[in-house]
């Protein structure tokens, strides 16, 4: 089910009203049943590799307590291969293959194409490591495991994050099943709330910039001068920011309608002063499951275990450059099977190096300073990097981040003038709206009037455009990972 | 552990959402605010013309109203050879609209048709080469098309954008026949496939379960409540207001030099070699021009890129011995006219693309005299 449909807002508002009117173990029941309806709404034929998935590791955590250390490491390895092995199946396999056959060619096997037609289960990435995040805690004594298989269910394939995350450890999440919240005005009007600003990022901004956007990028790169490039670039970063934070949003507004808290998954990403800033604001759930269950093991440091904070704390850390180009090569991996994620990962992994080695040398330099330089920096560092994410294909990507290093292509324009101007316009909407939030904010919020008539005008101003612009023309970029 | 946690009066926030439909009811309930967007583009003063002759359409936009174009074409019962004029706004837009005007699409329909010759038209605002071969390769399907008549504007040069209403053409085996060996074919082939396909980034044509339960919520909230249903027509509403708000801003008035976008431009120009590729296959005789322009004030374009623009159309022609000829001068200052602003103020401006019916009498005629050389 797509959050952008008249289904889902329908569906959301028959199971909150049997939500709250049910007692606590139909609760449980209900979810469960309501998030499996959820995903079948897609493909009914996934459902049953989405159980595999919640049945395993339930099981293993079961057993694994009760066993000695190499059973224990034996049954570990049971829920990853099953898990990565599904995971590998169902988005690896092609690429895997196509790759081979490639390599085979290059070297003088000729091997013809193999025709393979695997669909890609909905949010498989986000529940493959959500249950991977389960076990190893169960495994690493941080938590016990739970006994209540609906309640471990629930937890797995909660449908506002079923699909695209936030990606939640079962410590964060599982105890509040387990608190059955009372019912509250507050818990609606606040899920409403950013529901409608989630709407409004994906329906209004994301999915009219998606028209720009797919024209820019579907032109050869040798149609396309330096100034396109760039702005393409931004044009993206703020698309897929906006389409995907709007996604977190209508999860985290959806679950506190239940009473269920989860954490915020971004947090004005594109303010950040330096790459470290921008791995703890950008898709925070992502970052710190990377930093907890692959970085920080690999480097032997003591990891966070929560959901927040991002990879802050795996960039300070100054591992093995290899643990580093690993760690963000899986990360890019993660988001698709293509070779352009995996430059998106090598990408990032060169930026935190690079920063590593100069954040030392400007200890000196006044707080201002470094912090106005460093988004001046960062934030065309970081656009650049959507390229390869966006690109047709590696060979276009590479040739569109060559083009910037061509003077005599800064002398021409390849797009229409709205395209720049859309760009030019959002880029600065969007540090008004972060000066309007850290310094205006605080003063209005003293002056309760004032703050009530701003209050009415935004939500108004929020539903008459989501009203107008709700279609569900586009699916959430995030959903094909 | 510090949580996003918004904890505001729910009371401002029912009034928000109330206050925001009041307001979408309030400001669309009237019929004025729905705006189609590429008719808009042309100004109050120009009229929309799609000619019948004889009770038939002759004159059509694009795949929507084909089939009215293609049931007049049948209903003749005899076969006649037809020539295919494909354009842009010009060819259905007059100018100071008077009662009983004629656009040339149907003046030229009428004079050749004394000569057994049944001349269809049509035409897009805006419509680019790209579109043009499109539109051709399907339209080679329906009809016994002998000679291709193909207006060559600069300004949709700069156009790259395929209309969904000639997209879909692209579903048509007939039509990947045709183009899927040709730069221009291929390309947007691959474009398409992208788009549809269900690994594609941002769009979801996959066929979903949801799609049918969606598409029946849709239909009842329309007939429910009146906005939903005008939501489209809104949105266009909104956009016409953008547009004419940008133009404000930066002074923005149709005299303003366009300079050619390279990448578009090429695109185009191979969609043009690849037209008279597809019509020397198919054994068309094919007659290009570069359209009348109000010249008697300094033209919107940079006068370097046109002048090679208009070389580059010639010699392409030439060069696949086809016939070209240069129209610019065909229409005097006096049947030009002018249109409403395109952006917020008030005064009139100057409309270099649409002329009033004497216009389109010249452009008949002159095409009548360049096609019965060709048919000698």
């Amino acid at each position: 089910m797509i959050f952008n449909s008249l289904t889902y807002l329908i569906f959301l508002f028959i199971v909150i009203s049997l939500y709250w009117l049910l007692p606590y173990r139909a609760r449980l029941i209900l979810i469960f049943t309501s998030s499996l309806i959820f995903y079948g709404f897609w493909k009914i034929e996934f459902i049953p590799i989405l159980l595999i998935s919640v049945i395993v590791d339930w099981w293993v955590a079961q057993k694994i307590i009760q066993k000695e250390k190499n059973v224990r490491f034996f049954l570990l390895l049971l829920s990853l291969t099953t898990n990565l092995g599904l995971l590998f199946y169902f988005k690896y396999l092609i690429f895997f293959a196509e790759t081979s056959i490639g390599f085979a060619n290059i070297i003088g096997l000729q091997l013809d194409p193999i025709i393979l037609k695997i669909i890609l289960p909905l949010g498989i990435s986000f529940y493959t490591f959500q249950t991977i995040s389960y076990t190893v805690d169960v495994y690493r004594g941080f938590i016990k495991p739970e006994r209540n298989f609906i309640l471990f269910a629930c937890y797995v394939t909660f449908f506002p994050q079923l699909v695209a995350g936030p990606i939640l450890r079962a410590k964060e999440v599982l105890p509040q099943f387990l608190n059955r919240p009372l019912f509250s005005f507050n818990f609606l009007i606040s899920g409403t709330r950013l529901i409608l600003f989630g709407l409004f990022l994906k329906v209004v901004l994301a999915d009219n910039i998606s028209l720009l956007v797919d024209t820019g990028f579907s032109m050869q790169a040798a149609y396309l001068s330096a100034i396109d490039v760039w702005t393409l670039a931004f044009l993206f970063g703020f698309q897929i920011y906006f389409d995907f934070s709007a996604y977190s949003l209508i999860a985290i507004g959806s679950a506190r309608m239940m009473g269920i808290f989860f954490p915020n998954n971004f947090n004005f990403p594109y303010i950040s002063s330096s790459p470290k800033d921008f791995w703890q604001r950008w898709h925070i759930s992502l970052s710190s499951w990377i930093r907890d269950y692959l970085y920080l093991p690999l480097n032997k440091v003591k990891i966070i275990n929560r959901s927040e904070g991002g990879l802050a704390k795996a960039v300070k850390t100054r591992g093995s450059n290899k643990s580093l180009f690993f760690t963000m090569g899986i990360m890019g991996l993660w988001h698709g099977a293509n070779w352009t994620f995996l430059i998106w990962g090598i990408y990032h992994a060169i930026v935190i190096s690079v920063y590593r080695f100069i954040e030392p040398k400007t200890k000196n330099f006044p707080n201002f300073f470094k912090s106005f330089a460093g988004t001046l920096i960062t934030l065309p560092v970081m656009m650049l990097s959507w390229i390869p994410f966006r690109a047709e294909s590696l060979a276009e990507a590479f040739n569109m981040w060559l083009k910037i290093f061509d003077i005599n292509s800064y002398l021409w324009l390849g797009m229409r003038e709205n395209t720049y101007l859309v760009t030019f316009l959002i880029l600065i909407s969007f540090f008004i709206i972060y000066f309007f939030k850290m310094k205006i904010l605080p003063i209005i919020n003293s002056k309760k009037y004032i703050f009530v008539a701003c209050d009415i005008a935004l939500i108004s101003f929020v539903t008459f455009f989501v009203i107008i612009f709700f279609r569900t023309i586009n699916q959430f970029i995030y959903f094909q990972f | 552990m510090k949580y996003f946690y918004f904890n505001r009066n729910w009371l401002s926030t029912l009034i928000g959402i109330f206050l925001g439909i009041f307001l979408l009811n309030y400001f669309f309930s009237d019929n004025k605010k729905e705006i189609r967007l590429d008719e808009f583009a042309l100004g109050k003063d120009n009229k929309t013309l799609l000619a019948d002759f004889e009770g038939k359409r002759i004159h059509c936009s694009d795949t929507t109203d084909l089939n009215l174009c293609l049931k007049g074409y049948k209903s003749s019962n005899i076969e006649l050879p037809v020539t295919l004029w494909l354009g842009n706004s010009q060819l259905h837009a007059i100018n100071q609209y008077y009662e009983g005007d004629q656009t040339a699409a149907l003046l030229l329909h009428k004079d050749l048709k004394k000569f057994d010759i049944y001349t269809l038209t049509f035409s897009q605002a805006n419509a680019n080469l790209q579109e043009h071969y499109l539109l051709l390769s399907y339209l080679l399907e329906y009809f016994p098309i002998k000679t291709l008549i193909l207006p060559v504007v600069f300004d949709d040069l700069r156009e790259d954008n395929i209309r969904h209403t000639i997209e879909n053409v692209l579903t048509n085996q007939f039509v990947i026949n045709k183009i899927s060996k040709s730069y221009t074919g291929k390309n947007l082939i691959s474009k398409f496939n992208n788009k549809n396909s269900t690994t594609s980034v941002t769009n979801r044509k996959e066929d979903l379960s949801e799609d049918d339960f969606e598409n029946l919520l849709d239909e009842k909230l329309n007939k429910f409540w009146l906005i939903w249903s005008k939501r489209e027509k809104l949105r266009g509403y909104l956009f016409a207001k953008l547009y004419l708000f940008r133009n404000y801003v930066f002074g923005i008035t149709p005299s303003t030099t366009r300079k050619m976008i390279p990448g578009r431009y090429e695109k185009n120009i191979n969609a043009f070699k690849d037209i008279l590729k597809l019509s020397l296959e198919n054994k068309l005789e094919v007659f290009t021009y570069i359209p009348p322009i109000r010249n008697d004030i300094k033209i919107p374009y940079d006068l370097e890129d046109y002048k090679n623009f208009k070389i580059e159309i010639e010699n392409i022609t030439k060069k696949n011995n086809y016939r070209f000829i240069s129209l610019e001068n065909i229409v005097p200052p006096e049947f030009w006219g002018e249109k409403t602003s395109t952006n917020l103020k008030k005064e009139k401006e100057v409309d270099f693309m649409h002329f009033q019916s004497n216009g389109h009498r010249l452009l008949a005629k002159s095409l009548f005299l360049e096609l019965t050389k060709l048919q000698k």
